[in-house]
């Protein structure tokens, strides 16, 4: 390839680097404190190999295999073997999902054009920013590396040696590199941001479920995913460099692939063209309601199967309770809260708690998109249509609350479904339905809450965020930092008796729902009469 | 006769700010009226008032006799309204968030009529909104428009983004919308479209109309410039009758006035008798109206 392709490709580094270098190394960072406190925290949790051995059997579990990939050295199963079956695959996707979304972050695509032509319209070849991003995605992962190692000898763990500490960052490094570079590939031949996020996503996604096919089968199809391959190399137990060398060899392919092809592209558009090849059937909207959940469809689906796998995924492990738990005081002071019912119940309360107070999020994201299509005057053309304020109000209010009452349903789905064998003898369906939905109050307490900010003045909506905030922390870690019984009723969360073991808490359903009323009511006198698209 | 819209004394302050300081503004049935002023002036404000989106703090402002904050339901059912700033839904196409406005609007539409608004316009209606250009999600939200058959139109600047040729359909749309006994308010800061299509207009300045009538009385306001190369010695000029504000730039060799419209052509005739390298004329910016209004 020509020189003049790559002009100037030392300032698009620079360039880049200035932006955005804070933020890359918070990446490096918080990668390195997770592997490095995961690593410590093995290490306090499971001090004696015996401990060890009881833990690895419980890894075998299929479940467990499927989401966490093989259990190798199990029969010596040392802190290096720990770290390398629970914390490696976690980490490999999130590297992965970082470098797609910083190259994502700055390829041209059709929908940035005015951002790119500014910017290539200065003396930079037409690969340039290609490469330079190819010269920072190395480099950050050549740091994550760098560190991995220093950060993981620092700790002096007998079990994780040199060798192994290389290994298990270029393991690291080489999947960001990796997915980074087919990314690029794949800016190449696709103009559109979204579908380019979406194959990319996609793969990551594939690659994160062909291997979990193939290693419960425990067959070659694992070998298929580079995030499988990447696992094989049982790191700290047999250190096999070949699966890094494969990858390295395919993503050195992706990169010239991708330099190759960009010097022939139109900036921001792609080599395949879409234009009239995907067809999709007309959307027909006929009402606000229509509108609300055409424009949040795809967050909502997302969040739905979401809140099944984690149900599904909470449930699976209350079979293997007693082996987490035992000796554990952290997890257990955590997990458990008298002690007076059985540990599989206990955790089943403190899971559906978790789950009402995730559940918030998606809620508030989705009640909140009144005041984003308002914000983004979007809503200009609806309101100035024959509909009132009161029918515009509602129509994002009852489907938000329809869609969290789906969310509690789609994680108790999940989590009855991988848990009933292990709790069904101590609460019966009906019961546990009760359970999950007692919390729904408070959902709605907290939608209705941030209609009253939308109503009164949006700017406020922070101040939701920081209730929110708030009631989750001692929620969760109050007990646990051992404040007293008043300081954590301040909490709605904690307002919610355990049902069925404590008698259901009608009262405080009621002051709760009524709240929520209240709030709703008044949020809306307020919307009715304040300025529209007043900022 | 009673107005189609009427704004009495109307005010409106955003904190300490005045944006609207007593607009008094009179639309009849079936006129066109542009709505004219700079920037910042209030013209969005005025129109969100008229629209219900705004409360207004004092005055009294009404659409079809009906009041702007309490019956806005009403006056949305006989309007159409094209924002300044046309923002779309990014997953929708052009021709779905076309049939959304109507259905909601709850009125019936040509089918005839909606391909010949696209097909006029041009408009690519299988593209998702969020690949479109300015231009094109104006061209989206003017079919809407024009499709829906309201009895008044409240366009705010709606040709900002439109190239010459579709600024040249827009004015036939809205002609042919005038025709049809509809009326249109028109705000705009481009004063040659004004011209070409509306019949009264009020100049709105720092919250006030400043200027209100027919455009045929206001013609004095609107001045023609001329810009005019030549090697001869165009001194003479300057003396003309007819010609305003003479000056000449030694550099390009060009002498810069401007020219009433009655009189445009004597001063042609004048320029005949020079050797022209070049000759532009152009109608005034509303900027330069502006300048004429406080001169005068």
């Amino acid at each position: 390839m020509k020189k003049q392709y790559f002009a100037n490709t030392g300032n698009c580094v620079q360039f880049i680097l200035r932006q955005y270098k804070f933020l890359l190394l918070i990446f490096v960072l918080s990668i390195l404190a997770f592997t490095i406190f995961s690593a410590q925290s093995y290490l306090e949790l499971y001090p004696d190999a015996i401990e060890r051995q009881l833990i690895a059997e419980t890894m075998k579990n299929p479940s467990l295999v499927a989401m966490l990939g093989p259990v190798y050295g199990s029969e010596n199963y040392t802190i290096g073997a720990v770290l390398s079956n629970q914390s490696l695959l976690i980490t490999i996707v999130v590297v992965a999902i970082f470098n797609v979304l910083f190259v994502v972050k700055h390829l041209d695509y059709n929908e940035n054009m005015s951002i790119s032509e500014l910017f290539n319209s200065f003396p930079i070849g037409r690969s340039a920013k290609l490469l330079a991003l190819i010269i920072i995605i190395f480099i950050l992962n050549f740091l994550l590396i760098l560190g991995l190692v220093i950060g993981l000898l620092v700790l002096g763990i007998d079990s994780i040696d040199f060798n192994g500490s290389i290994l298990y960052g270029s393991i690291l490094a080489l999947s960001g590199f990796f997915f980074g570079s087919l990314t690029m590939v794949i800016s190449q031949l696709f103009s559109n941001k979204r579908l380019v996020m979406g194959l990319s996503f996609g793969y990551i996604g594939f690659s994160y479920l062909l291997r979990a096919v193939g290693d419960i089968q425990n067959n070659v199809v694992s070998y298929l995913s580079p995030i499988g391959l990447l696992q094989k190399s049982q790191v700290f137990v047999k250190n096999y460099w070949y699966s890094c060398i494969i990858i390295l060899v395919i993503t050195i392919i992706l990169i010239l692939l991708a330099l190759f092809l960009s010097k022939e592209k139109d900036l921001g558009s792609g080599l395949i063209k879409l234009n009239g090849f995907v067809k999709r059937k007309n959307i027909i909207i006929k009402s606000p309601v229509g509108l609300a959940l055409q424009i949040q469809k795809s967050t909502l689906i997302v969040w739905l199967i979401v809140m099944i796998i984690l149900g599904f995924s909470y449930g699976s492990i209350v079979g293997d309770l007693g082996v987490y738990l035992e000796d554990n005081n952290f997890l257990r002071d955590f997990f458990v809260n008298s002690g007076d019912s059985s540990i599989e119940l206990e955790y089943t309360f403190v899971v559906i708690k978790l789950m009402a107070i995730l559940g918030i999020v998606p809620a508030l994201l989705s009640i909140i998109g009144i005041w984003r299509e308002e914000k983004s005057f979007r809503l200009e053309h609806i309101i100035a249509k024959p509909i009132s304020r009161l029918k515009l109000f509602y129509s994002f209010t009852i489907p938000s609350c329809i869609f969290s009452l789906l969310n509690q349903l789609c994680f108790a789905g999940g989590y009855w479904y991988s848990a009933n064998e292990y709790i069904s003898s101590t609460i019966s369906l009906s019961d546990f339905m009760v359970a999950v939905m007692s919390y729904f109050p408070a959902i709605l307490f907290f939608i209705s809450l941030s209609l009253l900010f939308i109503g009164i003045k949006p700017n406020l909506l922070i101040v939701n965020w920081l209730i929110y905030g708030v009631f989750s922390f001692l929620t969760i870690f109050g007990q646990a930092l051992g404040w007293s019984e008043d300081v954590l009723n301040i909490s709605i969360f904690n307002q919610i008796a355990r049902y069925p073991v404590e008698d259901f808490n009608f009262q405080n359903m009621y002051i709760i729902l009524s709240c929520a009323i209240i709030f709703n009511v008044i949020g809306f006198l307020f919307y009715r009469k304040r300025d529209l698209f007043n900022q | 006769m009673s107005y189609l819209v009427k704004m009495e004394n109307v005010k409106k302050t955003f904190g300490n700010f005045n944006a609207l300081d007593g607009i008094n503004l009179n639309v009849n049935p079936g006129e066109i009226h542009g709505f004219i002023g700079p920037n910042g002036a209030g013209k969005t404000t005025t129109i969100r008032i008229l629209l219900g989106f705004y409360k207004a703090n004092g005055g009294k402002a009404s659409v079809f006799d009906y009041d702007c904050w309490k019956d806005s339901i009403k006056i949305h059912q006989k309007i159409s309204y094209v924002p300044g700033d046309v923002m779309l839904w990014g997953n929708l196409t052009g021709g779905e968030v076309i049939d959304m406005l109507s259905n909601l609007g709850r009125r019936k539409i040509s089918e005839k009529k909606k391909n010949r608004l696209i097909d006029n316009f041009n408009l690519d209606i299988n593209k998702k909104c969020r690949n479109y250009s300015k231009g094109n999600r104006q061209k989206v939200a003017l079919i809407s428009a024009f499709l829906s058959d309201a009895e008044l139109l409240i366009l705010d600047e709606p040709t900002s983004g439109l190239d010459p040729l579709m600024e040249q359909v827009f004015q036939e749309f809205v002609l042919e919308t005038k025709q049809q006994g509809k009326s249109i308010l028109l705000s705009s800061h481009i004063l040659s479209e004004v011209e070409k299509t509306c019949d009264v207009v009020s100049i709105i300045k720092e919250g006030k109309v400043i200027e209100s009538g027919e455009l045929s009385k206001l013609r004095h306001l609107t001045r023609m410039n001329f810009i005019v190369h030549s090697k001869e010695n165009l001194g003479k000029l300057s003396d003309s009758k007819g010609v305003i504000n003479y000056s000449f730039d030694e550099q390009t060799k060009s002498a810069t006035f401007q020219v009433e419209p009655s009189n445009v052509n004597a001063v042609l005739a004048l320029l005949s008798n020079y050797k022209l390298d070049n000759l532009e004329v152009y109608p005034q910016t509303l900027e330069d109206l502006f300048l004429n209004y406080y001169e005068n």
